[in-house]
């Protein structure tokens, strides 16, 4: 298809364009044609014009149409186009909305006008016939849509065009419509993807698997019948065989039981004579007894006389010797007291005598530690007067120092003084009473006194005056020097209690005489407590103090007290060797006194065992004697031995006929008779058990047969297995369609692909081609079965184009309609590219140029964009400018 | 002479697997109608009796029905004796279906069933001794104990027994088989004035001496069998026998194997499958040999999907199945393919002259195409 001529009128807002798309200078029709024009100056227009008159007939009301209209304007829009269709070249116009109408006018090969719904459809025709509308609209490339490829696969232009380029048979409706039937079928046995079996047969094999679980379910109660008929006919086989053996056992078990019968009233008499011979015995027995009773009471009488009289004399015997050990115990009791009395004296005088040592003993302890006491005593004493005189005396050694300094500090100030200081003289020319300073002083005649006037001095000489003398300045240092050290010397000998230094060296001579005392004493102290406390000893000694007095107390005056230690240890002594005396001497008597104690309770026991026992004798030989009187009432002892005489001679009897009938059955082997008998009827009972179960058995088997053999169990096995056979068939003729259906359709696709892959190869050569002029020679592509791109290779690396930058993807995009419609040359349609390439650099825009000049030879492109800059690489294109 | 029709093999209750529900039961009535003809068949020639040499019912354990149904066709007999001898199908074992109680209940007075080797006198001086199968595999055939106990007999006596015959070829039980030579012996030796057997399916004639038959079943049962279908009127003196076929039962069994290789064999198929005049009554089986265009291949099918309405069965012989579907040009004409499905029936072509699942599933396909683009 060519586009010569496009027209709008009213068309929005456009009242009317028209655009020549001058074919090329060579006339044949191809080239490229650029439209400028700015934004919304109309270019999308032209081709939604284009579109919407090859699509929709005048009367169409679609939103497309209606798009067309301009806003606010009455006039209805109307497209005009001058196109050339396989060799057809006519006029096509229609106007919409309102007014509508629709002409053709061709002018070649044949002129011919038409209106209306036929031109519509003429022109339909004629684009159905010489074009691909699906891939026409495929190819065209919006703005919007950039970046999408054109899916060519499908397409009935694109493969006859590239069928008749590889000279591969194209894939034509007719043979995809094959296709599409077949894959229907295909679908009525698989599913479309997994290819899985669908009921339809998964069906069949379980109406199969159902079918033949019946089957076997019937055969098994089949075979279960078979076996019990096969039973039954066993069972009842065995029956006459089982009936006879029953007879004959019944028979033979009779026969045993007369046997036994016979055997039986031999054991009988047996038992009878058994019985007689048993009473004869009793009978001699108890007469036996009677005798034997009699004998033995008159030996027992006899008997218990005959021990009364040796108990009456051992029983005198015993009452002697009891009489005779009364009176050695008494004996021997006299002579144990008077032993022991001696015993118990020297006992208590060898007491006497230990408590008399312990006595001693202790005193003398209380004498050492009352010395002990006493030192220690004295000793504090001593300590506690040293320590008065200590605290007494307040000078001690440092004080008596400092005094000893503070005196000479005096003596050596009191000489300054004296030099420095006017000195008066007074001798007594008669006896005065002088008052110097306050202080009385009597001089005798011709005694004199002198003073040294350190500041003042007043004398007052009786009552003749008074002298006041005044030592001026120049002894001023002198005397107050004097006057510090003596008043350091008064106050240190104020501390220490003294009056002046002899006093103090005293003083501190005491001081240490005490002192020593204190160490001494309480050395002398401790050496007497011997490391006790005082009050430890005093304590004890106390309590030695009250035991003595309250030993003596109690001692008594039998024997005099010891006077000393030794001599109490000698008496203890004395008294310790009585004592042990003494206790020998008891053991003797002692022994005596038990040995007499013990034959004396020997004595009285025999005595009291003799009187019973004499006693006891006397009871029984009078109970005896009554006995025997009774018994001898019965029958006298003469005729008590006729009768065991004759009883005797009854038993022997009867014993002999037991004999005879022993002999008898011993004879006729009972126990043989019996085991046989038993035997028979053991073997009898048997039979008929197994008579009886068999017959039994015969029953319930027949019973099942009959049960089950009502049921038709043949048949009902015929017409599963029938069913199972149709199924089967069915099951058969289902897979052998289903496998032909699968077999075709993979047969199919499979030459379908193999068919495509032949011819993309030109599209992809072509498409490799114009893509080595845009990227140069490392350039390749891979198509998928749409015959879109999928893979791109370039500078050795192959990437799947969702990989690709936008540009990429942009180029591949036009690319591969521009090859598309190279190879369709003619039979292509316009291609229109919508300001693409928005996304592609400057420098591939140069070598695009290149590519829509080469593809403009083989088909007519119309470039619609905004950017004409874009396209001035394209060599040889119309440009036309809205 | 004394006249009696000889039958057997009546195996009431059998069914086919290859008949769907309809021809199934048509296929049953139609046995107990032929029972029932033979029932008219002897009163129409005036027997003396009818003797069932054997396997009256297909086995011990048929339904209730089926007992219930043959009674009542019994009933329907004419009043003479009427004796029944348990076969190899069903014995006289403890499960027989003549000890069910709706064959003892149902069953009418002149019909006999034979239990042990007692003579029965179907006409004076006319002697029927049975030789029942006791059990479904015996040690041997029981007539042969039957035989060793008779000795000659003046009058005319009938040894009714089952079982198929050494002399005699086919596919039969061989469990219980007769030495012919016993029989003819005791032909001979006047034991026996006739053998009315029962076990083979085909009316057959044993032996040489005139007197052994087989009746054959009364409706056919199988392919292989050889005029079934009948009953036989037997006249029987001391001197002569007459045997007369007559023919009660109304089914038939076809089968035929075609070696195919163009349209004139193929019509020649069509021509046989058309051929029955009877088709509800006919069960048929065929195998095609060689090669078929798609377009006859079609055709068969079509035929063979109506002849499988028409006929009780048609059965596909799978055994001498071996057809080759080869489309010419006229199929690729018709079909009018070209490009990439031209290229997969070439592949199927060359894939269905090969043999085994894959070469017929290759040819299925192709019909599959065929069908699919020339019938839409």
């Amino acid at each position: 298809m060519r586009l010569h001529r496009l027209t709008l009128r009213n068309v929005r807002g456009v009242e009317e364009r028209t655009v020549d798309l001058a074919p090329d200078p060579s006339g044949s029709g191809t080239g490229v044609v650029i439209v400028e024009g700015l934004n919304e100056a109309g270019k999308s227009t032209l081709g939604d014009a284009l579109d919407i008159l090859l699509t929709y007939k005048d009367s169409s009301k679609h939103a497309e149409v209606r798009s067309l209209q301009t806003a606010g304007q009455d006039e209805p829009p109307e497209i005009e186009a001058e196109l050339e269709v396989g060799d057809h070249r006519f006029t096509y116009t229609k106007r919409y909305l309102k007014r509508t109408s629709t002409t053709l006018s061709i002018t070649a090969p044949r002129g011919d006008q038409l209106d209306g719904d036929a031109a519509h459809e003429r022109v339909e025709g004629l684009l159905t016939d010489h074009l691909d509308v699906a891939l026409w609209s495929s190819l065209r490339l919006r703005q919007a849509e950039g970046l999408a490829q054109a899916a060519p696969g499908d397409a009935r232009g694109l493969a006859t065009a590239l069928s008749a380029v590889s000279d591969v048979s194209a894939i034509g409706d007719r043979e995809l419509a094959i296709l599409e039937q077949v894959q229907t079928t295909y679908e009525h046995y698989f599913t479309a993807k997994a290819g899985t079996p669908k009921p339809l047969l998964r069906d069949a094999d379980a109406r199969i698997e159902e079918l033949a679980e019946e089957l076997a379910r019937i055969e098994d109660r089949r075979s279960t019948l078979e076996a019990d008929v096969d039973r039954a006919d066993r069972l009842a086989r065995s029956l006459p065989k089982l009936r006879r053996q029953v007879a004959a056992a019944a028979e033979g078990a009779e026969e045993h039981a007369t046997r036994r019968a016979e055997v039986t009233a031999l054991a009988q008499e047996v038992d009878r004579r058994r019985g007689v011979e048993e009473q004869a015995t009793t009978t001699l027995e108890r007469l036996e007894e009677r005798r034997s009773r009699r004998v033995a009471l008159i030996e027992e009488l006899a008997e218990v006389e005959r021990g009364q009289q040796e108990q009456a004399a051992a029983l005198a015997t015993a009452e002697t010797a009891q009489e005779r050990e009364t009176q050695r115990l008494t004996a021997a009791r006299s002579a144990l007291e008077t032993a022991q009395g001696r015993l118990q004296a020297a006992r208590q005088a060898r007491e006497r005598a230990q408590h008399d040592l312990d006595h001693l003993t202790q005193q003398e302890r209380a004498a050492a530690l009352r010395t002990r006491v006493e030192r220690a005593n004295a000793a504090l004493e001593r300590r506690r007067e040293a320590e008065a005189t200590c605290a007494e005396l307040a000078v001690d050694d440092a004080l008596l120092a400092e005094l000893r300094q503070a005196q000479s500090e005096v003596t050596r100030t009191q000489a300054a003084l004296d030099a420095a200081s006017p000195r008066i003289r007074f001798t007594a020319g008669r006896p005065v009473h002088l008052v110097v300073d306050g202080e009385p002083l009597d001089l005798d005649q011709g005694e004199a006194s002198s003073w040294s006037v350190t500041d003042a001095l007043t004398l007052r000489i009786g009552d003749v005056g008074e002298v006041e003398v005044h030592a001026g300045t120049g002894s001023e240092e002198a005397t107050d020097a004097h006057r510090l050290a003596t008043e350091r010397l008064r106050a240190g000998l104020a501390h220490g209690g003294v009056a002046d230094l002899a006093a103090a060296e005293h003083a501190v001579r005491r001081r240490h005489d005490a002192e020593r005392t204190l160490v001494e004493a309480e050395r002398e102290r401790e050496t007497a407590l011997e490391g006790q406390r005082a009050e430890e000893l005093e304590e004890e000694l106390d309590r030695l103090e009250r035991a003595r007095e309250h030993y003596l107390a109690a001692r008594g005056s039998v024997t005099p007290l010891p006077d000393s230690i030794p001599a109490a240890r000698a008496a203890l002594e004395t008294a310790t060797a009585e004592e042990r005396d003494a206790d020998d001497a008891v053991a003797d008597p002692t022994t005596e006194v038990e040995a007499a104690r013990a034959a004396l309770d020997r004595e009285r026991a025999t005595v009291i065992e003799l009187t019973t026992r004499t006693n006891e004798a006397a009871g029984r030989r009078a109970a005896i004697g009554a006995e025997l009187t009774d018994a001898r009432a019965g029958s006298t002892d003469a005729e008590l031995h006729g009768e065991v005489a004759a009883a005797e001679t009854a038993q022997a009897a009867a014993h002999a006929e037991v004999t005879a009938a022993e002999a008898a059955l011993a004879d006729a082997d009972p126990e043989a008779v019996n085991e046989l008998a038993d035997n028979a009827a053991a073997v009898a009972e048997d039979a008929l058990d197994r008579l009886r179960t068999t017959e039994q058995d015969l029953r319930d088997t027949r019973v099942r047969i009959t049960a089950l053999g009502g049921d038709g169990l043949w048949e009902q096995r015929e017409q599963v297995a029938t069913e199972l056979a149709h199924a089967r068939t069915q099951r058969q003729g289902l897979q052998r369609r289903a496998k032909a259906a699968r077999l075709l359709r993979d047969t199919l696709e499979r030459h379908r692909g193999q068919a495509r892959d032949r011819y993309a190869a030109p599209l992809r050569e072509q498409l490799v081609a114009y893509g080595r002029m845009l990227h140069g020679p490392g350039f390749d592509v891979e198509l998928d079965d749409d015959l879109r791109v999928a893979r791109r290779h370039l500078d050795g690396l192959w990437l799947d184009v969702a990989q690709l930058s936008v540009g990429a993807r942009e180029q591949l995009a036009l690319l591969g309609r521009l090859a598309c419609a190279t190879l369709l040359g003619d039979q292509g349609g316009v291609l229109l590219f919508d300001d693409a390439l928005g996304n592609t650099d400057p420098d591939r825009l140069e070598r695009i140029g290149a590519v829509l000049r080469t593809a403009g030879q083989h088909a007519q492109v119309i470039v619609l964009t905004s950017y004409p800059d874009r396209y001035r690489h394209v060599g040889g294109a119309t440009r036309i400018s809205l | 002479m004394v006249r009696f029709v000889h039958t057997a093999d009546w195996q009431l209750g059998m069914r086919r697997h290859f008949l769907t529900a309809g021809p199934q039961d048509r296929f049953s009535q139609d046995r107990l109608d032929a029972v029932a003809a033979i029932g008219r068949l002897a009163a129409e020639v005036g027997a003396a009796g009818i003797l069932v040499a054997g396997d009256v019912f297909d086995d011990n354990q048929v339904d209730r029905q089926t007992v219930l149904r043959a009674i009542d066709v019994l009933r329907g007999f004419p009043d003479l004796p009427v004796l029944l001898l348990p076969g190899n199908h069903d014995p006289l074992d403890a499960g027989s279906v003549f000890r069910r109680p709706e064959f003892l209940d149902g069953c009418p007075p002149q019909v006999h069933v034979l239990t042990d080797h007692s003579p029965v006198e179907i006409a004076e001086g006319v002697e029927v001794v049975g030789a029942p199968w006791p059990v479904k595999r015996p040690v041997q055939n029981p007539a042969l104990d039957v035989l060793s106990e008779l000795g000659p007999t003046a009058g005319t006596r009938i040894l009714l027994a089952h079982g198929g015959v050494d002399d005699v070829g086919g596919d039969f039980d061989q469990t219980g088989v007769l030495p012919l030579a016993t029989l003819e012996a005791a032909v001979r030796d006047r034991r026996v004035s006739f053998v009315a057997l029962g076990d083979r399916h085909s009316a057959t004639e044993v032996g040489t001496t005139g007197r052994v038959w087989y009746p054959g079943a009364p409706e056919p049962t199988a392919y292989v069998e050889e005029d079934p279908g009948q009953a036989l009127v037997i006249d029987v003196g001391p001197d002569r026998v007459d045997v007369e076929r007559r023919q009660v039962g109304r089914w038939s069994f076809r089968q035929r194997v075609f070696d195919v290789g163009g349209t004139e064999d193929l019509a020649s198929v069509l021509h046989w499958l058309d051929e029955p005049a009877d088709k509800p009554h006919t069960i048929a089986k065929v195998a095609l040999r060689g090669t078929l265009s798609l377009a006859d291949r079609a055709r068969l099918e079509a035929a063979l999907d109506d002849a499988a309405t028409t006929y009780a069965a048609v059965e596909s012989w799978s055994r001498h199945e071996d057809l080759t579907p080869s489309p010419d040009q006229d199929d690729l004409d018709a079909m009018e393919v070209g490009g990439f499905v031209a290229d997969a029936v070439t592949e199927l072509r060359e894939l269905a002259t090969g043999s085994g699942e894959d070469a017929q599933a290759a040819g299925d396909a192709l019909a599959l195409l065929y069908r699919t683009v020339v019938r839409g």
